[in-house]
């Protein structure tokens, strides 16, 4: 009897809802028995994958190609019959289906604010209606040519006045996700930092903090242009699941000492082939849409400032020894102390909160 | 980590004519699907046709994608409703009935990550897991693969959150009973 209630209480410990009096009860059982280390060996089960057999892969391979085979041949089935259904449908929830066709990509841009802050406050800013966001909100604008962009929290954002007239660009310091409307005639510019990218009708993501020392491009889908301000003549193109670094030579993390020598082109821009791994969450980049903060491998000092936005907070990094720790992993409902409770499982630091400012040390 | 590549996915879907998004989402999810379709209805023909379908539904319902809450789960809904709507074109059983399912093959792949399981260990563990019932075999392949909770796994298979647990804990002391634990190396 008491075994089977052992085994009860573990399947519901693997589904992770024992509540505290079933763990005592289970912790008090696991006692009794020398035997059996369930426990352990359960939780490794949890690292395992199941492989299908063969014959089930052959399906799969037979299966893509027939759903693309059908995918594309509705496709084709349903243009031909647009031209008759054209007049028969109102405003065409087809139609602006259609628009979207050929316009999808994702592009992330990590970077830097001194160019576009400097072109701020140039002239040209009354020609540009500009939008600000705070910190821990997500925004939705819906422009004139019905194209859309999501802004992250603590954005500024700016796009001409007559966008959609005569030309469209739009200005960018922080984070947004841009689904664009396709119009070959008239090219869009997104400025970010000193970057600017030029895109047709296409779905992106761009990310450009003040606080970032560096550009970063991540192109998930279709194509787009990237350049320089300095060197506007020399044009990248970004192919899908490629990613873009420009480190920011004008920025503050590049000491003066570095910026004396000349550094090689390669090393200022570095095109990347992303590495797509399905079971992983390999677009971190665009998890902020779903209110997450998702990292990997990533330094205290960029981590520690997406958690400033993130959690609307000041963390100060006391010793520069602690720039350079490495993190993975996510937050979601987290609280900002339990993020940092995390955080310390992986890493030896110290730290204190006080009020809206968290002070990072190294541990004694 | 998977639930939110398949919310990456649906909302590129989403967002326009991806068919690398369709792609990458019949990678991960070609054989959860089919498993399912399969111990529904029996037939490996029909399971692929079925799972099929369901992603050509996807692809044709796409714009509406951004909505779903649990991607993951909709999936296996979908496939379980195609699974159920075949049943009854064939004048068949039109519940789902569990003590019907049927068997299929449930292999673990060693992969190099793991610490403690050796691939010796790993080869005990699957002659265990394919001599459980389909029914059991199902459970506790939507819990481990899927990561299903056992509240997801009832209401998937219209069962009672009960029989998940029992089923579970079946699963769970067969295989690590049948593992000595010698193999367990430190």
């Amino acid at each position: 009897m008491a075994d089977k209630r052992l085994w009860e209480l573990l399947a519901k410990q693997f589904d992770g809802h024992l509540t505290e009096e079933e763990l005592r009860e289970l912790q008090a059982l696991l006692n009794q028995r020398q035997d059996i280390m369930p426990g352990e060996l359960l939780s490794e089960l949890k690292g395992l994958s199941l492989c299908p057999d063969s014959e089930d892969r052959t399906a799969k391979g037979n299966s893509l190609s027939s759903i693309m085979q059908s995918i594309r041949g509705n496709g084709v089935g349903e243009t031909a019959q647009m031209t008759v259904e054209i007049a028969a449908e109102d405003t065409g929830r087809r139609n602006s289906m259609y628009a979207w066709v050929g316009a999808a990509a994702a592009v992330l841009l990590i970077g830097i604010f001194y160019f576009f802050r400097k072109e701020s406050r140039g002239g040209s800013s009354l020609a540009y209606d500009r939008i600000v966001t705070k910190t821990g909100s997500r925004t939705l604008i819906n422009l004139p040519d019905s194209s859309t962009v999501v802004l992250n929290s603590a954005c500024q954002f700016a796009y001409n006045k007559d966008f959609g007239v005569k030309k469209r660009e739009m200005q960018l310091t922080g984070e947004a996700f841009f689904d664009i409307h396709g119009n070959p005639d008239m090219p869009l510019v997104v400025h970010a930092g000193n970057v600017m990218i030029r895109v047709l009708g296409t779905s992106f993501n761009v990310r450009a903090y003040a606080e970032d020392s560096f550009v970063e491009a991540t192109l998930i889908k279709g194509v787009i242009e990237v350049s320089l301000k300095t060197d506007p003549e020399r044009k990248i193109l970004l192919r899908p699941n490629e990613k873009i670094v420009i480190r920011n030579e004008a920025g503050k993390t590049v000491s003066p000492a570095d910026s004396g020598r000349s550094k090689s082109r390669e090393e200022v821009i570095r095109v990347t082939q992303l590495a797509v791994d399905p079971r992983d969450s390999t677009y971190i980049e665009t998890a902020w849409m779903k209110e997450k903060l998702v990292f990997r491998k990533e330094p205290f000092v960029s981590l520690a400032a997406r958690m400033e936005r993130f959690y609307q907070v000041k963390i100060v990094l006391a010793d520069t020894s602690l720039r350079s720790l490495l993190f993975t992993g996510s937050f979601e409902k987290e609280t900002v102390e339990e993020a940092f409770r995390a955080l310390q499982r992986s890493a030896s630091f110290s730290y204190s909160i006080d009020g809206k400012i968290i002070t990072v040390t190294k541990r004694k | 980590m998977t639930r939110n590549a398949a919310y990456i996915l649906f909302t590129r879907l989403s967002l326009g004519e991806d068919e690398a998004a369709i792609a990458e989402l019949h990678n991960i999810y070609f054989y959860r699907l089919y498993k399912l379709a399969y111990s529904i209805v029996g037939d490996r023909g029909a399971a692929e046709e079925i799972t099929n379908d369901v992603f050509v539904r996807i692809w044709e319902k796409r714009s509406l994608l951004k909505d779903v809450a649990s991607p993951e789960l909709y999936l296996l809904k979908c496939a379980r409703n195609r699974a159920l709507e075949f049943l009854r074109s064939q004048k068949m059983a039109v519940q789902l009935s569990e003590d019907e399912l049927h068997d299929f093959p449930l292999q673990w792949e060693v992969s190099p990550e793991q610490l403690l399981i050796s691939s010796e260990m790993v080869r005990h563990i699957n002659k265990v897991i394919d001599q459980l019932s389909p029914k059991c075999k199902l459970i506790f392949l939507l819990v481990k693969e899927s990561n299903l909770k056992y509240k997801e796994v009832a209401d998937l298979l219209h069962i009672s959150i009960k029989t998940v647990e029992a089923q579970m804990s079946i699963a769970l002391k067969k295989i690590s009973l049948a593992v000595p634990m010698t193999f367990l190396h430190h």
